[in-house]
């Protein structure tokens, strides 16, 4: 009878494990760590040009914006990725308003954000170059430091 | 015939060496990024600082700087999140394996 009662609280117990045990984060997914690298290294090289005018690199900017809405898009459809979604929203220039729960346009500072600064400004200065580009490589390294440690399955 | 307690003995030693080997470096790692972040974000505020003092950079340029240190942080943030819910998802599932494997060992 004792024997009865654990094993009722054993099947509860594994019941439960495996309920918890549905994974929470997309595995690995060599695609998208293959637009994250690729985007990255597309994004730097686009860098390099924002001491001379924007006008002259307006198509380089745009092919560039193409492959990050594809790699968002390609996070969005993903199921349960919504954190890999928010890493590229905030690269894309959107920051997440907890006030009204959902993502806005935000002048963040991030790839787009800088983007629209050298179209703004026309030309950016040498010096800002090497600061930039430090930190959206860095932000694009989060992206490819999270895929990477996915469940690999 | 083995019984409930022959069980939960057998699995005291794997899931041990299991939360051992996986899951105890997982909050310094957590702390060390982020404070790895907040010190590498206060040299460059300083650097940028500078930068702009000898006008190497202008104000929009510095704001945006500033700001995607910011943008940054959130990055880390979310890195962080995700790699929490990864290593949950790895010791459900690691739990899950241990408990059927000593489940096998031990009644069959």
């Amino acid at each position: 009878m004792q024997i009865d009662s654990r094993l009722k609280y054993w099947v509860i117990a594994v019941g439960f494990i495996a309920l918890v045990g549905c994974p929470t984060i997309s595995p690995y997914d060599q695609r998208s760590y293959e637009l994250a690298t690729a985007t990255k290294a597309q994004a730097l090289a686009v860098l390099d040009n924002v001491g001379s005018p924007y006008s002259a690199h307006a198509s380089e900017v745009e092919a560039l914006k193409l492959e990050v809405e594809k790699a968002y898009e390609y996070a969005k459809g993903q199921p349960k990725n919504e954190v890999v979604v928010g890493m590229w929203a905030e690269i894309r220039g959107y920051v997440y308003s907890f006030e009204k729960k959902e993502w806005q346009v935000n002048d963040n500072g991030n790839l787009y954000s800088t983007l629209n600064l050298w179209k703004r400004e026309g030309v950016l200065n040498v010096g800002f170059l090497p600061e930039k580009k430090k930190q959206i490589a860095a932000s694009f390294n989060q992206v490819i430091a999270l895929e990477s440690a996915k469940i690999k399955q | 015939m083995a019984d409930l307690d022959d069980y939960l003995n057998a699995l005291k030693q794997p899931l041990a060496v299991f939360i051992k080997d996986n899951f105890h470096d997982f909050k310094s790692a957590a702390e060390k990024d982020l404070k790895d972040f907040l010190v590498q974000a206060k040299d460059n505020i300083a650097k940028w600082t500078g930068l702009l003092a000898n006008r190497t950079i202008n104000a929009r340029e510095f704001d945006s700087l500033l700001k995607g240190e910011g943008s940054l942080g959130r990055l880390h943030a979310l890195k962080q999140v995700g790699l929490a819910q990864t290593r949950w998802d790895l010791f459900t599932a690691g739990v899950i394996t241990i408990l059927v494997n000593t489940a096998i060992a031990v009644f069959l």
